[in-house]
């Protein structure tokens, strides 16, 4: 009962009062911590690594190296940032990696190409061909895009955790949804039938 | 605003990160425009379904996997390091961080071409800047034989003396018209001869090539003016 409440109180706790615990050597805390981002970052990481399986091993690295390097953590950044920069470089390597060691199959990759042309008939199927673009996006549009768009980042945060200027991380936004849009040309007509049904405008019409 | 400009800005838009001026002739432009209005709600409808795509739930043992591999990781192989996030650098630094491959391509390409061709030769020197800098400069006092003149060392020849001659004339006269201006028109007779080694040494230095020339021994600048601040 006590250890419950304990866990409750430390859910209400900010993030830097956490890791302030966590450098202390407070699992509980560190638990917390886990709990507070990891279906968040595991959703990014899907969307960078197009791979759950993918995703949850660096997620698991991440929260290894966040736990082996506590002490180094620097409280003028935000513990979100601080975690996210960490995720994000893993991922970057494993994409490195992957790309050295991939072998382009013609079929797969024609395939892959013609993928978001095929029209769809329903919203969910219409998600799935959305989320198979996404993935498409070259890999420094997709984080800014997936950061800001799917996790809902203040782009000074992003631009944080990419190292990059808040201008570029702007544009680089407006690049992928841009991007996106063309993409999803062939589903043009259902998406604009969807739109109708919901209450998302740009509120000047 | 054209149909391409208008799509190009969809997002900026949405946002509402545009100027007021901008997102006006945008939104005439909409009005106007049924393909380009259609374009923006399909744009919409894109980013919110992205904000609504379905989560993945991770697995439920997760923790516990994490809590062991944390716990069996040797603690040798707990060696690399992780970056801590940087303030976003400003765009400028961005640009010049990414000029700095391209830059150093480039120079040394420029010194492969100059060994290649064998041409030594130098920039032209901006005389009148090299006369602005040692007019503005005083430099320490140094007297040395005036029988000594230019010591040419072939690298520009006869030319390069008398630019710098041209040059040294044109700072020493800025030179005296600064100080008249500050001690009164009366003291002008004083500095007649007014010249100055420091700014013989920077020419030197700019130049590395002519050590030893030095002027006529006279009084130097910062001591005629204390004098005749007296």
């Amino acid at each position: 009962m006590i250890e419950r409440d304990s866990m409750l109180q430390r859910e209400k706790l900010p993030d830097y009062q956490l890791m302030e615990r966590i450098q202390k050597g407070d699992m509980v805390s560190f638990n917390t911590l886990v709990d507070r981002y990891k279906n968040r970052l595991f959703n990014v990481l899907i969307r960078m690594l197009d791979s759950a399986e993918s995703a949850e091993d660096i997620l698991q690295e991440t929260f290894v190296r966040v736990h082996q390097h506590k002490m180094s953590f620097d409280f003028r950044f935000a513990v979100s940032t601080w975690i996210y920069t960490i995720a994000l470089n893993l991922a970057r390597n494993e994409l490195r990696r992957r790309k050295r060691i991939q072998f382009l199959d013609i079929e797969d990759f024609t395939n892959r190409l013609k993928a978001p042309e095929e029209k769809v008939d329903n919203s969910s199927k219409l998600r799935e061909v959305i989320d198979k673009a996404v993935t498409k996006l070259p890999q420094k549009y997709r984080q800014a895009f997936v950061l800001r768009d799917l996790d809902q980042l203040s782009y000074e945060e992003i631009a944080q955790i990419l190292s990059v200027p808040l201008g570029t991380v702007k544009s680089r936004v407006n690049r992928a949804r841009n991007m996106l849009r063309n993409m999803l040309k062939p589903n043009m007509e259902e998406l604009y039938e969807l739109s109708k049904g919901s209450v998302f405008t740009l509120g000047i019409f | 605003m054209n149909c391409r400009k208008a799509r190009s800005l969809l997002s900026a838009f949405s946002e509402e990160e545009l100027s007021h001026s901008v997102r006006e002739k945008l939104a005439e432009h909409l009005e106007a425009c049924p393909s380009c209005r259609k374009e923006s709600v399909v744009a919409e409808q894109v980013c919110e379904t992205v904000k609504h795509l379905p989560r993945q739930k991770l697995s439920d043992d997760f923790n516990m996997k994490l809590f062991e591999s944390i716990h069996n990781v040797p603690r040798a192989e707990r060696t690399e390091s992780v970056r801590m996030p940087k303030a976003a650098p400003s765009a400028f630094f961005y640009r010049l961080k990414l000029a700095v491959p391209v830059i150093s391509v480039a120079g040394m390409l420029v010194l492969v071409l100059a060994l290649v061709t064998g041409t030594t030769e130098m920039a032209p020197v901006d005389y009148t800047e090299v006369a602005s800098v040692a007019a503005t400069t005083p430099g320490p006092e140094r007297s040395a034989p005036a029988s000594q003149g230019f010591h040419n060392t072939g690298l520009r020849g006869l030319k390069l003396e008398q630019a710098m001659l041209e040059s040294l004339t044109v700072a020493v006269s800025a030179r005296n018209s600064s100080i008249f201006e500050r001690l009164g028109r009366q003291q002008k007779q004083d500095f007649g001869t007014l010249n100055s080694r420091s700014l013989v040494r920077n020419v030197n230095q700019r130049t590395g090539n002519m050590r030893h020339y030095v002027l006529p021994n006279v009084p130097s600048t910062r001591r005629l003016a204390k004098n005749a601040a007296y």
